[in-house]
């Protein structure tokens, strides 16, 4: 399958200039490559550097070394560890989803607007981003009457949902999840799991760091593990 | 859609020194020569279409000196700043003549100050206040004018029954709102806001960045963002940048100066964060 994502030597280096210049190291020499459609798995303990790998890629985080060599569909290769603040902000609007551990939005926007948001920056009717929009809460289990309600109110499971559904709703090319699973119940977990399967058959390529191994064995092609900022092992399914 | 390029503000006689003796590296944007005030140096950025440039800071390191400047609030020293809908960007909008910066400040841009009383004229009705704007922009018919003001007004959420009350017996997140409408009333391509949600409570500053980010969205503007709030700006822009004593110390994509910042201010900043 076609690659559509290659990284290289990528390690992440922290300097807090408020601890006296203290080091402190997210990820070191890490490299994988990810096709299209294809899902690779990261475990490992916690502070093991996962989710430096995956903000790397995403560029919250700086990388301070290495190579992200992202094929994109619109602008052809981009080295995300050195592209312009406004190339990752373009790739982010129109290829590349993140789901974080916790939603953080604007408050007093409804559940569904949350939702639509990414369709209407796509330039999507909002009658129809809304409609969208309530199909995706509706399947992952948010009743009607919570759509026009702030998510901000509601429960850990809930918020983590409505996280989910912003994010797969614009159909990503590569997308990034962080424990997008953990707090969710067993049916929630499945029909997470249905959702992206759908979406790595149509082509997406996903990176996902998951406590829940057994959740992770559902949908992974390869899985790497992680400890002290280096990349242990490559494995197969 | 704006381009600055090292653009200056400085307050006072100044000297030869006042740009290599003052900023971060000195921390003070006094000049030890000759006691110039220097407000802004070497600002240099960019805002595309579409996009929310946040600024953030302290007090006193510049933020709003800037957006003045770009306002023609205040007349920078030097440097540059170029509108892509003015003259096709070719043309230096600090440099032009006073007539000129009217008819771009009229046409093709909106500003929303910290207090409502330095963008409204609190004893003019609120429809007013907003036709004043559509005058400056040239439009000329009375109807045609109450029209839009009750547009306006719907779209900032303030009761168009009030368009005909003062500014003065409104409260200050509907001060704030009216100030918004009447900064957006000739459809301006770019819109400077100055702190518009400092000192509202939490409950209105939620609905009017809410308000401004779906205007923002719907309408395509660039924005710029002052705040020394933080929360306002991860909310509302793509990309940040961070000034301490009249620079910019940093630049990046706001949730990369918030969760990976690089330079030791941005992370005393960051980490000062409730």
């Amino acid at each position: 399958m076609a690659k559509i994502l290659n990284v290289v030597n990528l390690s992440k280096i922290f300097t807090i200039h408020i601890l006296g210049g203290k080091v402190i190291t997210g990820c070191r020499e890490v490299g994988f490559s990810l096709g299209a459609g294809e899902f690779l798995g990261i475990t490992g303990p916690s502070g093991s550097g996962k989710t430096s790998v995956l903000k790397c890629v995403y560029r919250t985080y700086l990388p301070s070394g290495g190579e992200i060599n992202y094929i994109s569909a619109a602008r052809g290769a981009v080295d995300l560890a050195k592209a312009t603040d406004q190339e990752v902000l373009y790739l982010r609007s129109g290829e590349i989803g993140y789901v974080s551990q916790f939603l953080r939005v604007i408050p007093r926007v409804a559940a569904l607007d949350v939702v639509a948001e990414g369709l209407l920056r796509r330039g999507r009717e909002l009658a129809e981003a809304r409609a969208l929009a309530g199909e995706y809460l509706a399947r992952l289990g948010i009743p009607g009457d919570l759509w026009d309600a702030y998510p901000a109110t509601f429960s850990g499971g809930e918020q983590q949902r409505v996280n989910i559904a912003r994010a797969l709703i614009t159909r990503p090319r590569l997308l990034l999840l962080d424990e997008p699973t953990a707090s969710l119940d067993s049916r929630a977990k499945m029909t997470v799991v249905e959702m992206l399967w759908e979406l790595k058959a149509a082509g997406t390529a996903m990176i996902g760091i998951f406590h829940d191994l057994e959740t992770m064995r559902k949908l992974v092609d390869h899985t790497i593990a992680m400890n002290g900022g280096r990349c242990l092992s490559l494995t197969g399914r | 859609m704006l381009t600055v390029n090292n653009l200056a503000k400085i307050y006072g006689s100044s000297c030869s020194h006042c740009l290599e003796l003052t900023g971060p590296a000195h921390k003070s944007n006094v000049c030890p020569r000759c006691g110039s005030v220097v407000a802004c140096a070497n600002i240099s950025f960019q805002v595309d279409k579409g996009e929310i440039f946040g600024l953030v800071g302290e007090s006193g390191s510049g933020k709003s000196t800037l957006v003045r400047c770009l306002y023609f609030d205040e007349e920078a020293t030097g440097g540059e700043a170029r509108l892509a809908p003015y003259q096709d960007g070719r043309v230096n909008m600090l440099a032009v003549s006073a007539q000129q910066k009217r008819f771009i400040r009229n046409h093709l841009m909106g500003m929303v100050y910290q207090y409502p009383h330095l963008g409204l004229k609190m004893y003019f009705s609120c429809g007013g206040n907003i036709a004043e704007k559509l005058l400056d922009a040239g439009f000329r018919h009375v109807g045609r004018m109450r029209e839009r003001a009750a547009e306006l007004l719907q779209r900032t959420e303030v009761p168009p029954g009030r368009m005909d009350d003062l500014p003065a017996t409104f409260s200050g997140g509907m001060q704030q709102r009216v100030q918004i409408a009447k900064a957006l009333a000739n459809s301006p391509p770019l819109l400077l806001l100055d702190e518009v949600t400092t000192g509202l409570d939490v409950s209105v500053q939620a609905r009017v960045l809410d308000l401004i980010r779906s205007l923002q969205q719907e309408m395509q503007l660039a924005v710029v963002v002052v705040s020394h709030d933080l929360g306002v700006i991860r909310l509302l822009s793509g990309r940040t940048a961070v000034m301490k004593n009249g620079q910019m110390v940093e630049v990046g994509l706001t949730d990369q100066i918030l969760e990976d910042p690089q330079q030791p201010y941005t992370q005393l900043l960051v980490s000062s964060q409730l």
